[in-house]
């Protein structure tokens, strides 16, 4: 008996304990926070998570899956372009290509928890890496200027698309409320909060990246310097626009002398991209593999053969068909219009024209190389869009001086077309209209035109002149999701 | 089994009764000068000629005067009397009774018992009868169910018992097949004892988006090896608290038994046959219908009329085919056929089995080749196994069971794609329905033709897609008997080792994803579960009136996985996957490993009072190394309680009721932790590159913290049952009412908006499942020349939301306890025609004619969340019904299993839908006939004008594709003769040749390809793997 109690005591001993000798988890193929990151290279490693959104790859994985600033879909292309005058609404395959092309962006208000307005949580990550950096003993002071120039630069990058799409947004830019209730809270900040914090990330980015970056396809200088230049044009502070835009003047970049060599492989880097995706032609928007280009497919028609590639996935018609009337829009001469294809045979041998084709196909990126996709880089900025940004900012604030119209002309030029004519630079709105003009053509494709036509005030004037019916807003709705579990904290954006 | 002669009461009594017997019948022995008593011996045999050890006999002569049981080799003494009889039983069989008359030596033959409260019962380290089971215990029994046809446990159980919900989800060889108990998850797996994976073993094929396999679990148990399987669903899953939140199924394997070898021969052949799929459009009407829709499209996107207000001109519209083309059509190339055939499947297995009273042994080997019903698709797979018991002297035995396996699959080309691509990613069968009729195979100069983005469906045959999988099981065991009969003890350990190899390769001749280019990737994984046990048992009788079963002991569970993966392309195609070095082009190679310990005390006491009472009580402690040290272990308790009715007195003498037991059981259960509580920085898998892709940076990101106060899941199960067995068993059966509440769930939730991190591991959420389920079995006719039995079952459950998840909110048109898996829908009826008035709250996209017309439920003039509408995806009732007659040698059963009350997405009307078909990269089906266009005003499918996806501010989705998935479904038809002729005998002890259909016939309003089947939606449209029905003969004998 007394052997039983004893017995029972130990069963019960070992029920309020268990064994938990040699009982850790086994964590393979991840580091551990206790001991990551320690050294220089380990910071740099954790601080590089900061391009993930600048990317061109298909998307990638969060709470759901997200698209990257510049992935195929929900990208640049499509959110700023594609719903843009230049091109046709392209209504074959709905959803978020019919809704971006026809410029009517309720369609996003269904979106869950895959939208761009998940990367507020980026916003959230980049502020910590930050105040991680700040702490890091073992960075040289060299290292910490250039990885928190580029987290910065990413930061205040992404609040910039941000603002573009939604408005201003809440953002966590304190690390001292990370962990805290404040994640919950949604209120949307001041649009001046918002457009300051935006210039002041943007603004440390240029004084501590470097001008050329140690490998190519990291944020430099310029880059920061032309989307702080951007963001002040987009908030009609011309002063600092020209300014920032003055800066850019002295980092020694030049017009190319041909325009089509700007997009081609061979001729991709030289000394008037500022910042472009540095692409793979053997990747395929994979994760793993480097940056693609898959444009070539989004322009041509399925039955058009393509130079290198396969033929386009549009069905019977590309995705981003140029409007007759933008191509007719051009000066013969310009070298720019022969990225628009006016006239192609078919697979099957038939002939295509304006006579039974609904547009111009886009070759900006013509499909030279492969084996699926392009290794084109993706230009994202470039000086001449600097010279017509700096026109802009000097016409607002004194009218077109020859300063200015000297910028303008240089871009024409260089596209083989004469200088503006007198009446384009008469007056100030004339030459503000003829600034927009001249960006239509030298920057379509690239990625702007939603943010110009918005600025100019041609939204939507200028989208129901080439008969498009606009939605409620140029800003997008942010997901009902988002509003339905702010607990009352998040306003939809207004028009919606 | 009971131990009669040796408990102290029993010997008493015998000694009086024999004191007594032997002062009454004292003069008259002595007047007849006959000997009072003399010594008879024995043996117990089963029908099939085995010895039976530990059966009970008692001796009686108006009242218990003693008795004995037969030793392990079914033999038997004891001193007998005149007049006296003996009552022989034992679990599972016929209760015997017979006078002794003058015989000295016995024969007895016990036959199996038709009632089904004597079989036996596997729990959980132990077994019990059904009698005496006091949970919802659900046992199937695969000697019942035709295998012919079946390469998997899986497909032995659609239907065939309460409470368990087994799902086809592709009908490929080898394809998965869902098994949930109650609608929970994949239950836990128990093999002889030793926990098996409960997810299939399958590499992928790298970044390549081809992917038709969809494996099932368990591919390496041969059917035909399984003793009994059961299904634990409430509490008495409890002692299987480290993971047991899903239920179990307890599967056993066959053992050998002492007595001649026995050699036992199954063998089948099938011949496999689609039932209809999804019928193409012939060349002819592909053409008509496409000018018909690209006529309407033309009008539709010009705003003309009856699509707008312009005026209608087709000047400038050029049908794609002319009136001659089309006259000259035909019916033009049959794609499906060309891809899809007719299959066979062969099944041998041969078993050898016996031993004597020191060695048993079961061999068995089988032999399962399956040819799909769809060209390059198979399975090969060949099994084999040891069961081994050894008694080694009084105290010690020794079991092993070793069982080898593998599996040769070539993986189908069916199914859909797996990423985002479309009609360029798609696999053979989604391509011979994407190419239209008319075009033929092969184009002007011989070579395969193409259309399109996709390539050819006869070339994209040629990709080869092959899956190798072997596993091998063993489980060694020690038994030590301390105190015979009463105290046990068993150390065990259990192993289950798999592996699996991938290759696939795409030839540099095969236009895929719009190149011709070689694409080769090579795949392995690897896995093993160790189960590691220590147990204790005690079973005691005390007394006349309690006795006491315990078990109690200690486990660990190990598992460990790794694998690794190459992929590269542009291979020359002569060295393949034979060589990926030899690549020219990209290459990606990667890698993981990883594993988990569980450590668990558990004690189960049962205690049986008066044979009426039941009381169980059980505990686990579990561990998880997951969790932080002050978290790792969880106590599981339960309790179950039975009360035997008809054992008492006042129904003893009720002969119409053989058993009448009510039992109510509560027991907490904790579901395997999928989440580690530890700080994370993972790898991220999205690289940052730069220098044109030769630069790779991976960064690192913070994925997870530390999260100390992560514990385990905690399920509270409650169930009352009820069982009965009335009328000499005819009629027997049992009823279930359950609930079971989850709190503190696993799961990985969404974080606040503003967080660090997307997701994070949490214990949150509660969800209520409440059901009830009924098994009855029927024995209407029962007579020497014909048998007539129905068993049926009955399951109903729902699972509603009691507390969501964080950041998970309440669908719109919801309530926060909608049952999970609800579907929230906006109604449409109709569609609208040309001259209907557009309802004022029609949704912007829906406004044209063709369009469907949705219903605006309250009237209101509104579209808005009032108006949504919801479905339920998880079916109202499950059912299963068999019969089986028995005439002289023949035998027949019939079994239907069925469900009603469920709603999906039929997303394989993808290939009917007009605007895809319109895209010009896919043909469409016969679908397409019925879609409304200006040719067709009656058409009930909505036109090209519309576009579900561009419907915008709906808070729901719209029902145009939802579909209704009840079905009966004939799963067997069997018919069998037993020969039994002298003359054979001497040669073949059992013999019985069958023939079987497989699926005859379902009864269903569902259109597509089948109810059951899952597609997604998919860019283009899926293509499951067509539905089967199998015709087989097959002999059984035993030697």
């Amino acid at each position: 008996m007394k052997n039983s109690i004893f017995l029972l005591l130990l069963i019960a001993g070992i029920f309020f304990t268990g064994c938990n000798k040699d009982f850790d988890p086994q964590i393979t193929g991840v580091l551990s926070p206790l001991n990551f990151p320690t050294t220089e290279d380990e910071y740099e490693a954790y601080a590089l998570a900061c391009y993930k959104p600048f990317g061109s790859k298909w998307g990638y994985q969060s709470v759901e899956w997200e698209n990257m600033f510049f992935s195929p879909e929900y990208g640049h292309l499509a959110m700023n372009d594609l719903c843009g005058d230049q091109f046709l609404p392209f209504t074959n395959w709905g959803g978020h290509w019919e809704g971006f092309s026809t410029a009517n962006f309720t369609f996003l208000r269904v979106q869950t928890l895959g939208s761009h307005y998940e990367k507020v949580r980026f916003i959230t990550r980049m502020t910590k890496i930050l105040e991680d950096l700040e702490n890091a003993d073992v960075l040289s002071p060299e290292k910490r200027d250039q990885l928190m120039g580029e987290v910065r630069m990413a930061r205040g990058w992404t609040m910039f698309f941000l603002l573009n799409m939604y408005g201003p947004v809440p953002v966590i830019l304190d690390p001292a409320l990370i962990g805290t209730d404040a994640e919950a809270d949604q209120t949307r900040p001041t649009e001046a909060f918002f457009a300051d914090a935006i210039a002041a990330d943007l603004r440390y980015a240029a004084d501590h990246l470097p001008q050329v970056a140690d490998e190519y396809g990291r944020f430099n200088k310029g880059l920061a310097l032309g989307t702080l230049m951007r963001h002040y044009l987009m908030q009609k502070d011309w002063a600092n626009a020209e300014q920032a835009g003055r800066e850019s003047l002295t980092l020694g970049y030049s017009l190319e002398g041909n325009y089509a060599s700007l997009f081609q492989t061979a001729t991709e880097r030289n000394n008037e991209t500022i910042w472009a995706l540095s692409c793979d032609a053997e990747a395929t928007g994979n994760d793993l593999e480097g940056n693609f280009n898959a444009w070539s497919y989004y322009c041509y028609p399925n039955n058009m053969p393509g130079m290198a590639t396969g033929e386009g996935w549009g069905p019977g018609i590309g995705v981003f068909t140029a409007t007759w009337d933008f191509y007719d829009s051009f000066d013969d001469d310009d070298a720019r219009k022969a990225l628009l294809v006016p006239e192609w045979t078919t697979k099957n041998g038939q002939l295509r024209n304006r006579d039974n084709y609904a547009g111009a196909v886009v070759r900006k990126y013509p499909d030279e190389d492969g084996p699926q996709f392009q290794g084109n880089d993706v230009v994202i900025l470039r000086y001449a869009d600097v010279l017509l940004m700096l026109a802009e900012a000097i016409n607002q604030q004194s009218g077109p001086t020859v300063e200015a119209t000297g910028f303008v002309n240089a871009v024409r030029n260089r596209a083989g077309i004469d200088d503006l004519s007198a009446g384009d630079t008469a007056n100030k709105d004339a030459f503000n209209d003829a600034i927009l003009r001249e960006r239509g053509w030298e920057l379509y494709f690239e990625g702007f035109r939603r943010w110009d036509l918005v600025r100019f005030g041609k939204w939507p004037s200028a989208l129901e002149a080439a008969g498009k019916t606009p939605g409620p807003s140029h800003l997008f709705p942010v997901p009902q999701y988002a509003i339905d579990v702010s607990n009352g904290t998040l306003t939809q954006t207004p028009g919606y | 089994m009971e131990p009669a002669t040796s408990t102290p009461v029993k010997v008493f009594l015998r000694m009086l009764c024999a004191t007594i017997s032997f002062l009454i019948l004292l003069p008259s022995t002595v007047l007849h000068s006959q000997p009072g008593a003399w010594m008879v011996t024995g043996k117990v045999v089963d029908e099939p000629g085995f010895p039976l050890a530990y059966v009970s006999i008692s001796l009686t002569n108006n009242g218990l005067i003693g008795g004995t049981q037969t030793d392990e080799n079914g033999n038997f003494n004891l001193p007998v009397s005149t007049g006296d009889s003996l009552t022989f039983s034992y679990v599972g069989y016929e209760t015997f009774r017979m006078a002794v008359g003058a015989l000295s030596d016995f024969y007895v033959t016990l036959r199996v018992s038709g009632s089904i409260l004597d079989e036996v019962v596997v729990i959980g380290y132990g077994t019990s009868s059904r009698r005496d089971l006091t949970t919802a215990v659900a046992k199937v029994d695969p000697d019942k169910i035709p295998i012919a046809a079946n390469n998997s446990i899986p497909e032995l159980l659609f239907g065939r018992a309460a409470g368990l919900q087994t799902t086809l989800n592709s009908s490929q060889p080898g394809g998965n097949i869902d098994v949930s108990i109650r609608g929970k998850g994949t239950p836990l797996l128990v093999v002889d004892g030793v926990i098996y994976p409960n997810r299939a073993l399958e590499p992928d094929n790298g970044s390549v988006e081809i992917q038709g396999v969809n494996r099932g679990i368990l591919a390496g148990l041969n059917p035909s090896d399984i003793e009994s399987i059961e299904v634990l669903k409430d509490a008495s899953a409890s002692i299987y608290g480290v993971s047991a939140g899903n239920g179990v199924l307890l599967i056993t394997t066959k053992k050998g038994r002492a007595g001649r070898i026995n050699v036992s021969y199954d063998g089948s052949r099938s011949i496999v046959q689609n039932m209809p799929y999804l019928e193409p459009l012939n060349a002819e009407d592909y053409m008509t219908y496409f000018n018909q829709l690209s006529q309407d499209k033309y009008l539709s996107d010009k705003n003309m009329v009856p699509f707008g207000p312009n005026a209608a001109n087709l000047n400038a519209f050029n049908p794609a085919y002319t009136a001659e083309e089309i006259a000259a059509a035909g019916d033009g190339t049959d794609w499906l056929g060309e891809v899809l055939r007719n299959g066979s499947i062969d099944n041998h297995a041969l078993t050898v089995s016996g031993g004597t009273e020191k060695v048993k042994y079961y061999f068995s080997g089988s032999y399962f080749n399956q040819l799909g019903t769809m060209k390059s698709s198979s399975l090969r797979r060949y099994t084999g196994r040891m069961n081994l018991s050894f008694d080694l002297n009084r105290f010690l035995s020794f079991s092993t069971q070793v069982a080898l396996n593998r599996n040769n699959y070539s993986n189908p080309q069916a199914g859909w794609q797996t990423g985002g691509s479309g009609s360029q990613g798609f696999n053979a069968l989604q391509a011979a329905l994407a190419y239209p009729s008319s075009v033929p195979v092969y184009d002007d100069k011989g070579a395969y033709s193409q259309f399109a983005l996709t390539g050819n469906p006869v070339s994209l045959l040629s990709i080869m897609d092959r899956t190798n999988a072997q596993g091998v099981f063993a489980n060694l065991a020690l038994d030590v008997n301390i105190i015979p009969q009463i105290l046990k003890a068993r150390v065990s350990y259990g192993n289950n080792n798999e592996y699996a190899l991938r290759n696939f390769y795409v030839p540099s001749d095969v236009y895929w994803f719009q190149v011709y280019q070689s694409r080769a990737s090579i795949s392995e994984d690897r896995r093993q579960n160790q189960t590691m046990e220590a147990t204790l048992s005690f079973t005691k009788k005390l007394g006349n009136s309690l006795k006491i079963d315990a078990v109690g002991g200690v486990g660990r569970y190990l598992e460990d996985w790794s694998g690794i993966n190459a992929e590269a392309s542009d291979v020359p195609d002569a060295i393949n996957i034979d060589g990926l070095g030899q690549a020219t082009g990209a290459r990606t190679i990667g890698s993981y490993r990883g594993g988990q310990e569980f450590r668990s005390l558990f004690i189960r006491t049962n205690f049986d009072f008066l044979d009426r009472y039941i009381l169980s009580l059980a505990v686990r402690r579990d561990g998880a190394d997951r969790f932080f040290p002050n978290n790792k272990y969880q106590n599981f308790p339960s309790a179950s309680l039975g009360w035997k009715l008809s054992n008492e007195s006042f129904l003893r003498n009720v002969h119409a009721i053989d058993l009448l037991k009510i039992r109510a059981s509560y027991g907490l259960t904790g579901e395997r932790p999928g989440e580690l509580a530890y700080g994370i920085f993972s790898p991220d898998v999205v690289t940052i590159t730069f220098e044109d892709g030769t630069v790779i940076h991976v960064p690192y990101i913070l994925t997870q913290l530390d999260n100390p106060g992560f514990r385990w899941p905690i399920n509270a199960t409650a169930n009352i049952g009820l069982d009965f067995e009335l009328f000499d068993y005819r009629i027997s059966g049992s009823f279930d009412i359950f609930q079971e509440d989850r709190t503190r769930m696993n799961i990985r939730a969404t974080t606040d908006q503003l967080s660090l991190l997307p997701t994070t591991p949490i214990n949150g959420g509660h969800q209520r499942r409440s059901g009830y389920e009924a098994n009855l079995n029927i024995n209407p006719v029962r007579s020497p020349d014909f048998n007539w039995n129905i068993s049926a079952n009955y399951t109903h459950f729902e699972n509603r939301w009691i507390e969501r998840f964080p950041n998970d909110p309440i669908p719109h048109g919801g309530a926060l306890d909608d049952p999970i898996g609800t579907i929230y829908v906006f109604e449409t009826d109709g569609i609208l025609g040309i001259d209907h008035t557009i309802p004022e709250f029609q949704p912007a996209g829906a406004l044209k004619p063709g369009s469907p017309l949705f219903v605006d439920q309250n009237g209101d003039g509104v579209l808005d969340d009032n108006d949504i509408i919801k479905y339920s995806s998880i079916p109202n009732a499950i059912i299963g019904l068999n019969n089986t007659f028995e005439y002289r040698n023949f035998d027949l059963s019939v079994f239907f299993y069925g469900q009603y009350g469920a709603w999906g997405y039929d997303y394989t009307t993808l290939w009917s839908d007009p605007l895809n078909f319109l895209a010009q990269t896919q043909s469409g089906t016969t679908g397409i006939k019925d879609v409304w266009t200006t040719f067709n005003p009656d058409g009930a499918l909505p036109g090209v004008s519309y576009n579900e996806t561009t419907v915008t501010g709906l808070n729901a989705g719209i029902d145009t594709r939802l579909a209704k998935r009840d079905f009966l479904r004939c799963r067997n038809i069997t018919l069998g003769y037993t020969f039994q002729s002298p003359g054979l005998a001497r040669y073949v002890r059992q013999l019985r040749v069958f023939a079987d259909v497989q699926n005859a016939f379902i009864l269903t309003d569902f259109e597509s390809v089948d109810p059951e089947i899952q597609a997604v939606a998919i860019k283009g449209g899926p293509a499951p793997y067509p539905m089967a029905r199998t015709y087989s003969l097959g002999v059984k004998a035993n030697f």
